[in-house]
């Protein structure tokens, strides 16, 4: 063929063939992008893979010691009790306020349906602390009721019991909301249309409700109910705060406390098969029915109640929950704050301030263009390969933050080792945050890259191929087509990751370099170490009240109209 | 890897957008050879050796069921999709066989998608202007857009966002965007198929005479036969991937080659026939089809060439009602009497259990 390219050509033809699979639209330049994509995915699914090869290691003594003496079986009960009770507890506050809201149009019902979402900008750690008083205001009594009753023989293990179930109350009122909205989404958005049809098949909506909509929200109801579950694999703060002995909490424990790094890697790989144990459940229980069948309009379903009594009751139900999951705590941070005024300088709080909020925009941003190159890799070529990279980037969500912390530190040390180059723990992790951007991104990559994702879902095929017919390259068509049309999902996704990144805990606490301060850490500092209640509220309702500005932003990007 | 290195030395940068005017040796529009694909896990492939020739200034429409690789075929010659086998060259150009292909983007051809995929974020104006980058000065790009924004009727609509235009002038922006940077020519992907039937016909036509008065060559698809015949200088049918037949319109409607072809353009009748003295014997079967519009009711009783039937149903459809009669002296081989369809004028309906005569209208005898 006279003109026609060459060999170099044909190869990377090859390899687009290799790699496009099924795809439509045909690439020369591949290869950088899928290597791009690769790096990323390895940069993520290394640590990780440390920790799983760990495992396989012949056990050292100390981990002998750690399963033989029941320390172990004492952090797996502890986790599988907080899993339990706050997933038990989170689900009947989020269905419970999800069903009122949706069904029930009470006085104030579009008050309530935003208001409920508010108890997520509170970090749990946060909410822990704030509900101090409830262990001496609500503990003590107690206590003096049970020596009565049962004498001192049991005070221990009550105070135990008290503990967990304070835990439990306490996350499951700031978690609620992810089973909150799932529920609203699977009962409005998924399930509407069924349920008018089932009304005017002549059943009534309560019945409509049990039969038809709780069914069909089930797959979104699972889905919010796992993320709780892996929040409260990831919780430090509050865990070590009541006490309550945690895979999470175990893993800092062998590390710091016993220095045994054998025994905190082999305790991270327990807790990621707590994890995937945990997503095997939900894949299980969601089973076949993913349903998206009908992805239509928002249908306002509700009905006024018929009586006073049922009025009464929604009403209050809502202020019941949204009292005790955000008023309450609210307010006592506020009480704190109001004596921690008196004590503090506004100026010592600045230091913290301006470094979590740049840390918290810099790693945001820095993950951001990461799942960006992702999103944009995976649309050009769309085949088996790109798949599996993206979803090896997703697992880090999964993961809790001490698993993520160990995995980083653990990884860093072996390639330390094998290059005999010390000093790459330092440069990571004492004189600079790239160590923790990196431990982040290994964290927070889902959602960033999951909206992102869903974006350019939206953007149909044709745009890309118009552009390139009009005789743009695919970086061209790139800033010109998908950029401006990915701005609401971009400016979502770096609202959430700002909003995490700024109240995450164990991450930051051992990553960051020293004399770094955040929010997160400062909080952690003064109310847990400290116990300095009155200066440690200040951080802390600078953390939540950006926790609102990030909750009400992305109620408004939810709500706003799709394009079309 | 640059574009060069795909272009052959004779893709000189006027090659796009060249018309007929320039020489006697001006080479077709598109020459596709042979194009053969098979998707995977396909039981049958897409497309099956097909070879068509797009000349200069011509519409050829290329017309097909769904699932018969007619847009598949565009796609390729596109660059979207690679074939497994053949060549396509584009102003004689070769920029696909065998290994290797030119990027879509460095084709230099048009392309109006069925969806139109005008870029929602631009409005009319930047998304004509989104092709045109290559056109170094200012002044001239904004001169393209002001001819082509002419050209297509678009006044005043520059500053309006897609989704403030009807479905006619989103066609028409997404044609002035193809037509924009003067391709070799342009390829239309089902460009009626998003219109509203009220207002199709108008709306084709204009489209057609856009694209004449603009002296670009142009490849559409279609599975609707009335707006193939209308808006094309050449008619290709394809089928399960093979190409059945090629020509004019009229030709390839009034002399299908295929039984296929015949019943996709319309309403034919199979009538079985015997041969007359004389008359050279057909290949293959005997039976004879002719289209309800070849067919006309007549007073002339006497002779041969006509039938015979009885009406037994007839439906208005507008400017005509549609007739069928029942022939029971024209058996078919099993035995059973033949129906065939006739249109009568819309004053001249016959009452159902008439009997008439038809034979066949002058026209269809030529």
């Amino acid at each position: 063929m006279p003109g026609l390219a060459g060999n170099k050509s044909k190869e990377a033809q090859s390899l687009s063939r290799l790699f496009t699979t099924g795809s439509r639209l045909y690439y020369l330049s591949t290869s950088a992008w899928w290597i791009g994509a690769a790096l990323i995915a390895l940069l993520i699914a290394v640590p990780l893979a440390v920790v799983v090869l760990t495992f396989f290691d012949p056990p050292s003594a100390a981990w002998r010691e750690v399963v033989g003496y029941g320390v172990l079986g004492s952090y797996l009960k502890g986790t599988i009790i907080m899993l339990l009770g706050t997933g038990l507890l989170a689900s009947v506050f989020g269905i419970g306020a999800a069903w009122v809201v949706t069904v029930w149009d009470f006085p104030g019902r579009k008050f309530f349906s935003l208001a409920l979402m508010f108890p997520m900008a509170i970090p749990t750690y946060v909410a822990a602390y704030a509900y101090d008083f409830a262990k001496y205001e609500l503990r003590d009594p107690m206590m003096l009721w049970v020596r009565e009753k049962f004498g001192p023989g049991v005070m221990m293990d009550a105070n135990i019991v008290f503990n967990h179930a304070l835990a439990v109350f306490v996350l499951a009122l700031v978690l609620y909301p992810y089973v909150y909205i799932a529920a609203r989404i699977g009962f409005s958005e998924i399930s509407g249309a069924y349920i008018e049809n089932s009304r005017l098949l002549g059943r009534s909506l309560w019945r409509s409700l049990f039969s038809v909509g709780l069914p069909l929200a089930r797959p979104a109801i699972i889905g919010g109910l796992l993320l709780v579950l892996l929040e409260v694999m990831n919780e430090y703060g509050a865990m070590l705060h009541y006490g309550i002995e945690t895979l999470t909490i175990g893993i800092f424990n062998q590390w710091y406390d016993w220095e045994d790094t054998d025994s905190a890697i082999r305790l991270a790989g327990v807790a990621m098969l707590v994890v995937f144990v945990i997503i095997i459940a939900e894949m299980v229980l969601r089973g076949r029915s993913r349903f998206h069948a009908h992805h239509g309009q928002r249908r306002n379903l509700a009905e006024k109640p018929k009586t006073l009594a049922g009025n009464l009751l929604a009403f209050g139900f809502c202020l019941m929950l949204l009292y005790f999951a955000f008023v309450l705590p609210l307010w006592q941070l506020l009480k704190l704050a109001s004596y921690g005024l008196e004590k503090v300088e506004l100026g010592d709080l600045m230091s913290p301030v301006a470094g979590s909020l740049s840390m918290a925009l810099l790693a945001g941003l820095v993950i951001l263009a990461a799942a960006l190159f992702l999103a944009y890799a995976a649309r050009l070529f769309p085949g088996l390969s790109m798949r599996i990279l993206s979803k090896m980037c997703m697992l880090g969500y999964a993961l809790p933050g001490a698993v993520v912390v160990i995995a980083m530190l653990t990884a860093t040390a072996f390639i330390s080792d094998s290059l005999s180059a010390d000093s790459l723990t330092t440069i990571l992790f004492t004189t600079t945050p790239i160590g923790l951007v990196m431990a982040y991104a290994v964290r927070f990559m889902t959602p960033a890259l999951a909206p992102l994702e869903a974006g350019m879902a939206n953007i149909r095929r044709s745009m890309d191929e118009a552009s390139r017919i009009l005789g743009r390259s695919s970086w061209g068509s790139f800033f010109r087509i998908h950029f401006p049309l990915l701005r609401l999902p971009l400016l979502g996704a770096l609202i959430v990751l700002f909003v995490d990144i700024l109240k995450e805990l164990p991450l930051t606490l051992v990553l960051s370099p020293p004399n770094v301060e955040t929010l997160a850490t400062q909080t952690f500092g003064l109310m847990h170490k400290e116990e300095r209640f009155a200066e440690g509220s200040l951080p802390a309702l600078i953390l939540v009240l950006s926790g609102c500005v990030g909750v009400i932003i992305l109620h408004r990007l939810i709500r706003r109209p799709r394009q079309a | 890897m640059r574009g060069s290195d795909y272009l052959t030395p004779l893709d000189s940068p006027a090659a796009p957008g060249l018309s007929n005017d320039v020489s006697d040796h001006m080479p077709d529009s598109l020459e596709i050879q042979e194009i053969s694909k098979t998707f995977p896990r396909a039981v049958r492939p897409a497309l099956d050796r097909v070879s068509i020739v797009l000349g200069d200034g011509d519409i050829l429409a290329l017309v097909g069921e769904s699932g018969s690789g007619k847009t598949t075929l565009l796609r390729i010659i596109a660059g979207l999709e690679q074939p497994d086998e053949g060549t396509v060259a584009i102003g004689g150009q070769l920029v696909c066989s065998e290994g290797s292909s030119v990027p879509p983007e460095q084709r230099h051809i048009g392309f109006v998608f069925q969806d139109y995929a005008l870029f929602p974020h631009l409005n009319v104006r930047k998304n004509l202007l989104y092709g045109l980058h290559r056109i170094v000065h200012r002044d001239e790009r904004e001169e393209r857009v002001e001819e082509i924004v002419k050209l297509a009727g678009l006044d005043g609509l520059e500053k309006r966002f897609p989704h403030e235009l009807s479905g006619g002038q989103q066609q028409r922006v997404a044609l002035a965007r193809a037509l924009a940077p003067r391709p070799s020519f342009i390829l239309l992907d089902e460009p009626f198929s998003n219109l509203d039937p009220m207002r199709k016909d108008t709306l084709r036509d204009e489209l057609r005479r856009i694209v004449k008065s603009s002296a670009t060559s142009a490849l559409i698809v279609t599975h609707d036969t009335r707006d193939a015949l209308a808006v094309s200088d050449t008619l290709a049918v394809l089928k399960e991937g093979k190409l059945q037949q090629v020509g004019s319109p009229e030709r390839v409607y009034f002399h299908s080659t295929s039984e296929y072809t015949a019943s996709l353009f319309g309403k034919v009748n199979r009538i079985p026939c015997q041969l007359l003295e004389g008359e050279d014997a057909p290949q293959g079967s005997p039976d004879i089809l002719v289209r309800p519009a070849d067919l006309e009711i007549t007073q002339e009783v006497t002779g041969g060439g006509h039938i015979v039937g009885k009406v037994i149903a007839s439906h208005f459809r507008g400017d005509f009602h549609e007739v069928t009669l029942e022939c029971a002296d024209v058996e078919t081989d099993s035995g059973e009497s033949t129906q065939v369809t006739i249109y009568v004028g819309a004053n001249r309906k016959p009452a159902l259990g008439d009997t008439v005569t038809v034979r066949r209208s002058r026209r269809g005898e030529e």
